[in-house]
C-alpha cells in the first residue's frame, strides 16, 4: 500500500517527478493567488466614489471632495487600516463595530482593523512597534494619552491641528466637547494628535454597603486629604481584613497622578523628571502613612482591588470609568463615586484615547474622515455601556439613563468645572519612566528605603529628556 | 555518545551512514530517504524558521542600535561593553542565580521525594491519582498560576497569611519584601513545574531493575540503604537531566516574576529574561536587549558544560 501511494502505477521515475513538480508549482500558484486576493484589500469592480468627505488640511474652502480624491486606490474602493489594542473582552467587537459603522456610511471604503494583543498600553506600544517594524503601514492607530509624546518624538503620527482648524464639520463637534478633554490630550508642543473619542478622569469609588455597615457618612465632593484619611480610618479593621483605601501596584495614572495633581506638582516639567520635589515628598509620605497605619493594604493589581471592593474588604479606590463593566457583570451595584480629595488645589486627572493618523499613511485625508467619524453622535451613542464618550450631549443622555453609580454625571461635570492636570506625565519612553517610578515606590512602600532616599534614587535614575 | 565515538574510531564518522554515491543506493533505500526527509521537513523547517533564523538575527542585532522605528546604526561591540558595565544587569543576574538555585534544589529535591513516595509507598490507584494531580499545574498557563498565587500571597488579604496567622505567625510580606519576593517566585514556579520532574523521576524509578533491589534485600539492606546505595546512584542520570533542564528553565522564568512581583521590590525578583524584555520592549533598545540575549546564551552554555563536566563525579550509568 505504501509503495502504491509513493509510486502510482504506470509512472516512470522521470514522469513521476515531473508530475510532482507540476502539482507543487500548481499548489504554490494557488497559495500565491489566495494570498494576493486576501492581501489586496479591495474587492469587486472599481466604482466611482460619491461619498462626500472633507477638504484637505490647510484648505479652508470647505468644499467637499470624494473618497477617491482623498487617497486610496485612486479610482476604485479605498482601504483603510487601523491598529487597535486587543485587551480581550469587547475590544475586538468595538473595533469591528467602528469599522462597520464607517463602512455603512462610506460604502466605497473598506476598513480593516488590525488587532494587536496587549494587556496594558505599555505592551500595546511594544507590540505595535514590532508590528510596524515588521512592515505593516496602517493608516491609523488607536492610542491613549500616554502615547502622544512617543508618537510625536518618533514622528509616527501627524498633528491633526490643521484638520481641526479647517474642517467645517469640526465647529459643531468642538462645541460639544468639554475644553478640558481636549486639554488633557494635547501634546507638550501644543498640537493635537487625535480627537478623543473616549476618555477617563480619576474619581474615588466607594462601597456604599461598607459605609453603611461601618456607620460612616458618604463623602462629600469637596472633602480634603485629612477628611479622606479619617473616613478611610473609620472603615479600616486590619485584624479582620478590612481596609479603607487601596491602590494599584503599577500605573502612574491611577497610583500617583491624582494625588500629585492636587498638590499642584507634577512628575515631569516639560520632559525633565521632577520626582524629588516637596510635592512628591508630601504625596509619598501620605501614602506610606496610610500603609503604616493599617488604613491601606499593600498595593495590589487592579483586578484584585475590584474583587476586594465587591467583597467589602476594600472600601475605596480610585479609577476612571473602566471598573463599571467589571461590576456590572455580577450585578454589583453597592457603590457610588465622588471627587478625588482636594489638596492645596484641585485638578481633574484625565486621559483620553482616539485615532491618530500615521505618518506613513498615503491617504491621510481619508484617515481623518475616519478619526472624525468616531466622534459623531451616532458613533458615540453606540459605545459600550459604561464606556466614556467625548460629546457632552451624548454623555448627559447616558448619565441620565444610568442608575448606578448615582453620581455618574460627576465624570463629565468635573471636567467642565475644574482645570485638567496638564501636561499629563507622558514622556516619550513612558514604560521606562513608569518602570523606574514603580521600582522605587515598591522599595519605599515595602519599608526598605526611606521616602527621602527612595525619591532621590528615583530622580537620579529617571531618563526623560534625550 | 558511545556510538558516535565508535563511528569516529572506525574513521568514517556520520558519513559512514550515508552511501558514497546515491546512484549506487538501492531504489528502495532512496524512497525511504525521501520519505524520511518529508517527515522531518515540518519540524526541520519550523526549527530553522523559529529557532536558527531568530538566533542568527539576534547576533546581528546585538551589534546595532535600533529602536524598532528608526534605521539601525552599527555600533560594533558597544552593546556588550555596556552590558559588562551595567550594574543593574549584574544585580539582576545575582537575583536570577539565587532564584535559579532555590528553584532547582526545591524542584529536584522535592520531586525525588514525592516520586519515591508515590512509587514505593502508595497503592497503585492512589498513586495514579496523585501523579495526575501533580502534573495538572504544569499544563495550566504560567500566568494563570501566578495570578492565583498573587491573590493568595497578598500580605494583608491573602489566604496564606490568614492561615499562618492561625498558628501565631506574623504577616509575611511575600510579594513586597526583598527577602520574601524571590522566595515567592520560587514557590510559585516550583508548584507549577514539579509535576514534570516527578513524572521523569517515576520513569527513572520504573527503569531500575527489580532484581537489583531484591538482591539488596536478600543481602539485608534496609529501605534507607537501598535508597542511597541502589536507587539514587541508578537515578543519577535522571537527576542530571532534571538539574540541567530546570536550571535552563529557571534562568528563563518570566511569567511568575512579572505577574507576582513585577520583578520587585527594586530588582529583587527580576530575572534576566524579564530585564531583557524591559530593555527591548519597554525602552525600545533592541540592540542592547539582543546583546543581553547573546550573553545569557553564553552563560547557559557555560553552565551546562560545567554541569556535564562535574556530573562525571557523581553520575552512574550502570
Amino acid at each position: 500500500v505504501r509503495n502504491r501511494l509513493l509510486h502510482p502505477r504506470g509512472q516512470t521515475d522521470r514522469g513521476r517527478r515531473s508530475s510532482q513538480l507540476s502539482r507543487m508549482l500548481g499548489l504554490l500558484t494557488a497559495i500565491a493567488l489566495v494570498a494576493a486576493a486576501c492581501g489586496s484589500g479591495s474587492g469587486g469592480e472599481p466604482t466611482e466614489t460619491t461619498q462626500p468627505t472633507t477638504a484637505a488640511p490647510g484648505d479652508d474652502s470647505g468644499s467637499t471632495t470624494t473618497a477617491s480624491e482623498t487617497g486610496g486606490d485612486g479610482e476604485g474602493q479605498s482601504t483603510l487600516e487601523f491598529i487597535y489594542p486587543n485587551f480581550g473582552g469587547g475590544s475586538e467587537d468595538a473595533a469591528n463595530l467602528a469599522a462597520e459603522t464607517f463602512m455603512d456610511a462610506y460604502p466605497d471604503v473598506e476598513v480593516v482593523p488590525i488587532s494587536v494583543a496587549a494587556d496594558s498600553w505599555g505592551t500595546f506600544f511594544a507590540n505595535t512597534a514590532t508590528v510596524i517594524a515588521g512592515g505593516a503601514s496602517p493608516d491609523l492607530i488607536h492610542v491613549p494619552t500616554e502615547a502622544i509624546e512617543f508618537l510625536r518624538v518618533n514622528e509616527l503620527a501627524i498633528p491633526i491641528t490643521p484638520y481641526m482648524e479647517n474642517d467645517p464639520d469640526m465647529e459643531a463637534t468642538l462645541a460639544d466637547i468639554a475644553p478640558g478633554i481636549l486639554d488633557g490630550v494635547t501634546a507638550s508642543n501644543g498640537d493635537l494628535y487625535f480627537i478623543p473619542q473616549g476618555w477617563n478622569n480619576m474619581v474615588m469609588y466607594y462601597n456604599t454597603a461598607r459605609f453603611e455597615e461601618a456607620g460612616v457618612e458618604f463623602p462629600s465632593e469637596d472633602w480634603t486629604w485629612e477628611e479622606f484619611k479619617e473616613t478611610a480610618r473609620a472603615l479600616s479593621d486590619p485584624e479582620n481584613g478590612q481596609y479603607g483605601y487601596a491602590w494599584q501596584d503599577v500605573g502612574l495614572f491611577v497610583t500617583l497622578a491624582p494625588w500629585i495633581a492636587n498638590t499642584g506638582g507634577n512628575l515631569l516639567d516639560a520632559c525633565e523628571a521632577t520626582l524629588d520635589t516637596p510635592e512628591m515628598h508630601e504625596v509619598v509620605t501620605f501614602m506610606k502613612g496610610l500603609l503604616d497605619e493599617g488604613i491601606s493594604p499593600t498595593p495590589m493589581s487592579a483586578g484584585d482591588i475590584f474583587t476586594r471592593f465587591m467583597t467589602g474588604e476594600v472600601a475605596m479606590f480610585g479609577a476612571g470609568l473602566w471598573p463599571m463593566g467589571t461590576f456590572a457583570e455580577p450585578g454589583f451595584e453597592d457603590y457610588d463615586v465622588t471627587r478625588w480629595p482636594t489638596g492645596s488645589t484641585y485638578q481633574t486627572v484625565l486621559g483620553g484615547d482616539g485615532f491618530a493618523i500615521m505618518t506613513t499613511s498615503d491617504q491621510p485625508d481619508l484617515a481623518w474622515e475616519f478619526a472624525k467619524f468616531s466622534v459623531t453622535p451616532e458613533v458615540q451613542a453606540n459605545r459600550p455601556p459604561g464606556g466614556s464618550v467625548a460629546l457632552r450631549s451624548v454623555a448627559e443622555e447616558r448619565a441620565a439613563a444610568t442608575d448606578v453609580p448615582a453620581n455618574m454625571e460627576l465624570f463629565y461635570r468635573s471636567v467642565e468645572e475644574f482645570p485638567v492636570f496638564n501636561p499629563f506625565p507622558a514622556p516619550p519612553l513612558y514604560s521606562e519612566f513608569e518602570g523606574v517610578v514603580t521600582r522605587h515606590l515598591q522599595l519605599i512602600f515595602g519599608g526598605e528605603v526611606s521616602v527621602e532616599e527612595g525619591l532621590a534614587n528615583m530622580q537620579a535614575e529617571a531618563v526623560t529628556c534625550e | 555518545l558511545t556510538s558516535t565515538k565508535s563511528r569516529k574510531a572506525s574513521g568514517a564518522g556520520w558519513a559512514a551512514t550515508l552511501p558514497p554515491d546515491a546512484s549506487t543506493q538501492p531504489p528502495g533505500q532512496r524512497r525511504w530517504d525521501r520519505a524520511a526527509i518529508g517527515f522531518l521537513a515540518p519540524s526541520g523547517i519550523g526549527f530553522l524558521l523559529f529557532v536558527i533564523f531568530p538566533a542568527v538575527m539576534v547576533f546581528g542585532l546585538s551589534a546595532v542600535e535600533w529602536n524598532l522605528l528608526s534605521p539601525a546604526r552599527f555600533v560594533g561591540w558597544d552593546n556588550y561593553l555596556r552590558a559588562f558595565s551595567d550594574s543593574r544587569l549584574l544585580a539582576v543576574y545575582r537575583s536570577t542565580a539565587l532564584m535559579a538555585g532555590g528553584f532547582v534544589v526545591l524542584n529536584v529535591g522535592l520531586a525525588l521525594l514525592l516520586a519515591v513516595f508515590l512509587e514505593t509507598r502508595m497503592p497503585r490507584w492512589l498513586s495514579s491519582f496523585f501523579r495526575m494531580t501533580f502534573i495538572f499545574p504544569f499544563v495550566v498557563s504560567a500566568t494563570a498560576v501566578a495570578m492565583i498565587w498573587r491573590f493568595m500571597l497578598h500580605q494583608d488579604l491573602g489566604l496564606v497569611n490568614f492561615y499562618l496567622g492561625g498558628f501565631g505567625v506574623d504577616k509575611i510580606n511575600w510579594l513586597g519584601s526583598s527577602f520574601w519576593a524571590p522566595i515567592s517566585v520560587v514557590i510559585a514556579a516550583t508548584w507549577r513545574s514539579i509535576g514534570f520532574s516527578i513524572l521523569i523521576f517515576i520513569a527513572g524509578l520504573q527503569a531500575i531493575p527489580q532484581d537489583v533491589r531484591e538482591a539488596a534485600m536478600v543481602d539485608g539492606a534496609n529501605a534507607w540503604t537501598r535508597f542511597w546505595r541502589i536507587t539514587l546512584p541508578l537515578l543519577s542520570p535522571t537527576v542530571l537531566f532534571l538539574v540541567i533542564v530546570n536550571t535552563l528553565g529557571a534562568f528563563q522564568l518570566f511569567a511568575e516574576p512579572v505577574v507576582l512581583t513585577s520583578g520587585g521590590p527594586g530588582d529583587a525578583s527580576r530575572t534576566v529574561v524579564q530585564f531583557m524584555y524591559n530593555t527591548g520592549f519597554g525602552s525600545f533598545q533592541m540592540g542592547y536587549a539582543s546583546a543581553q540575549a547573546v550573553l545569557l546564551l553564553a552563560v547557559l552554555v557555560v553552565l551546562t558544560f560545567l554541569q556535564f563536566r562535574l556530573s562525571k563525579r557523581w553520575t552512574f550509568y550502570g
